[in-house]
């Protein structure tokens, strides 16, 4: 639980950091915006060893464009987004269990100019296993009975980190984006107690043109 | 779209809930399934010739251990050629999984288990199977207390203890006992003195009917173990291979937390009393430098038994006994123990 609370303290810092930061931004208009909605797939890796894949959808909150005059003259122009995200995924443990997940995240995410992007998660969700084989039990008389669908219910919060490139902020007409994200999650309850798992998730993103949303979009400067 | 959404989610609920059940019966088998026992889901495989109808179910050690590492490094794969192998990870142990609840662990709780697991192999592959129980040390133990609770020893045809204990109080000061014995014995001779000087002096301290005495005794004969492996008393095997499983966490959370609930239940353990009733064959093999498990408690253990029974301590090992130097006797000894009373 240690862990949970350090990884959660660390993702609330480095959300609200920036929140901070913005502070000496002068807001120079608040508009009501059309945004598409990117739709994700990723591949989705347990401990490097199980392989899996997560699909979703992420819907923006609030994005604030922001640009700032620097020392040299040069305009510094970025992006800062606070999103929620609704995910499903599926990984397989070799001889142990098939797992499938549905879980929401929160997530602030920042795009440079360069397309250049780093992006932190938060997340909770529910994980149900299925064992990988015949499951028996046997009652008290001895007799012994298949059980189907044999397996378990989990809360799965998580936390993930990640770092990547958004095509979209050079080429608005080829809207895709990918990134890397190292992800801890956690089983509670494991043997009343909390399994910690570690992934890798290698995402891409793309903006359905079907898809979207009217968000609040802030522009600032300095 | 919201109705292809359901159907495509059942689908895959229904899919991954889909279950096949494979029994082989061959010379080579390579069968999974899983034993789920209060609310805990325990992985069990059965390996190797179970056309022979001679199983040996290996309780592995721990409490809070694994059988998967002896598995995955054949450890066993002379006795998978003649018999079938069973390799069950225990409840709150290794990879198992589910929602077991370590906090109400107790023997008996593993004793129910491995009556259920027999059940199970006996459902699966018949029920004129010869079986044995094969322990390594905590394993041991709960292969006796499994031959002498109501009357399980008949589904058994016997039990090969090894490096097991069957009188925990006994075993603690067999444990100061062996430090004690070596550690002068060392010093006479001039090996790390000051090392076995400080080991004799901290050990006359211990109170060994607590926890934090038992560390002290396990850290100190982890350490003699390493000092006269240095002056090949004991000759230790390094097995390698194995898979990456992303289990690991499993079987560290595991095993920090069976351990914390049963070591204070197994520090006053004594199934001495029980052991006239045993009326099966009964093998134990020790090692001779094993300061985890010493060889006197084997001794006591056979001593205590009226039953077919034989010890055997292997010279130059340790408690590894299984995976360090004498696998190939320790084998060819289970074997023919088995041979005979199969």
């Amino acid at each position: 639980m240690q862990v949970l609370k350090t990884s959660l303290l660390l993702t609330s810092l480095l959300c609200f950091s920036t929140a901070i930061k913005a502070q000496s931004y002068r807001t120079d208009s608040i508009a009501n915006n059309q945004i598409h909605i990117p739709f994700t797939i990723s591949y989705f890796t347990n401990f490097l060893v199980d392989p899996g894949v997560k699909i979703g959808l992420e819907r923006p909150i609030l994005t604030m464009n922001k640009s700032k005059i620097k020392k040299n003259g040069t305009i510094k122009i970025f992006q800062q987004q606070f999103l929620n995200t609704l995910n499903l995924g599926y990984f397989s443990t070799k001889e142990h269990n098939h797992s499938l997940f549905l879980n929401g995240e929160f997530g602030y995410r920042k795009t440079r100019r360069s397309g250049f992007k780093t992006e932190t998660f938060i997340g909770l969700g529910y994980l149900r296993t299925y064992l990988k084989g015949e499951t028996y039990e046997v009652d008290e008389t001895g007799n012994v009975v298949l059980v189907q669908n044999a397996g378990s219910n989990y809360v799965m919060p998580s936390v993930s980190f990640g770092i990547g490139y958004d095509h979209s902020s050079k080429h608005q007409n080829i809207p895709f984006a990918f990134s890397l994200r190292p992800t801890l999650f956690f089983r509670f309850p494991y043997n009343k107690t909390v399994l910690p798992q570690f992934a890798i998730e290698l995402n891409f993103s793309y903006r359905l043109h079907a898809l979207w949303q009217n968000s609040k979009v802030i522009y600032k400067s300095k | 779209m919201r109705s292809v959404f359901y159907l495509a989610m059942w689908s895959i609920f229904l899919l991954l809930g889909c279950q096949k059940v494979e029994i082989t019966i061959s010379e080579n088998a390579f069968d999974h399934f899983f034993l789920k026992n209060d609310e805990a889901e325990m992985p069990v495989w059965v390996e190797g010739n179970t056309a022979s109808k001679t199983f040996v179910i290996f309780l592995h050690g721990g409490p809070g251990g694994s059988s998967i590492g002896y598995n995955e490094l054949n450890v066993f794969s002379v006795l998978e050629e003649k018999y079938g192998l069973v390799y069950w990870d225990q409840r709150c142990a290794g990879a198992s999984q589910g929602n077991c609840n370590s906090g109400s662990l107790t023997v008996e709780s593993y004793v129910k288990d491995v009556d259920k697991l027999i059940s199970v192999l006996k459902f699966r592959y018949g029920s004129n199977l010869s079986i044995f129980l094969l322990g390594d040390s905590w394993g041991s133990t709960l292969a006796t207390a499994y031959m002498t609770t109501d009357d399980f020893q008949q589904n058994l045809k016997g039990v090969i203890a090894t490096v097991g204990v069957h009188n925990f109080p006994l075993w603690m000061q067999s444990k100061k006992n062996i430090l004690e014995y070596y550690g002068n014995q060392q010093i006479s001779l001039g090996n790390r003195v000051n090392e076995w000087q400080n080991i004799i002096g901290d050990i006359s301290k211990v109170d060994l009917t607590k926890i934090e005495g038992l560390n002290t005794l396990q850290k100190y004969g982890y350490q003699a173990q390493q000092y006269l492996e240095e002056i090949d008393s004991i000759k230790s095997i390094t097995l390698s291979g194995g898979k990456p499983n992303s289990l690991g966490f499993s079987f560290v959370v595991n095993n920090l937390v069976t351990s914390n609930v049963m070591w204070p239940q197994l520090l006053t353990l004594d199934l001495s009393p029980r052991l006239s009733k045993v009326n099966i064959p009964v093998a134990l093999y020790y090692g001779k430098y094993d300061f985890v498990v010493p060889p006197a408690v084997g001794v006591d253990f056979y001593n205590s038994l009226n039953t077919k029974k034989e010890i055997f301590i292997f010279a130059h090992s340790d408690h590894n006994l299984g995976i360090s130097n004498g696998i190939d006797l320790y084998q060819e000894k289970v074997v023919k123990f088995i041979e005979t009373y199969k």
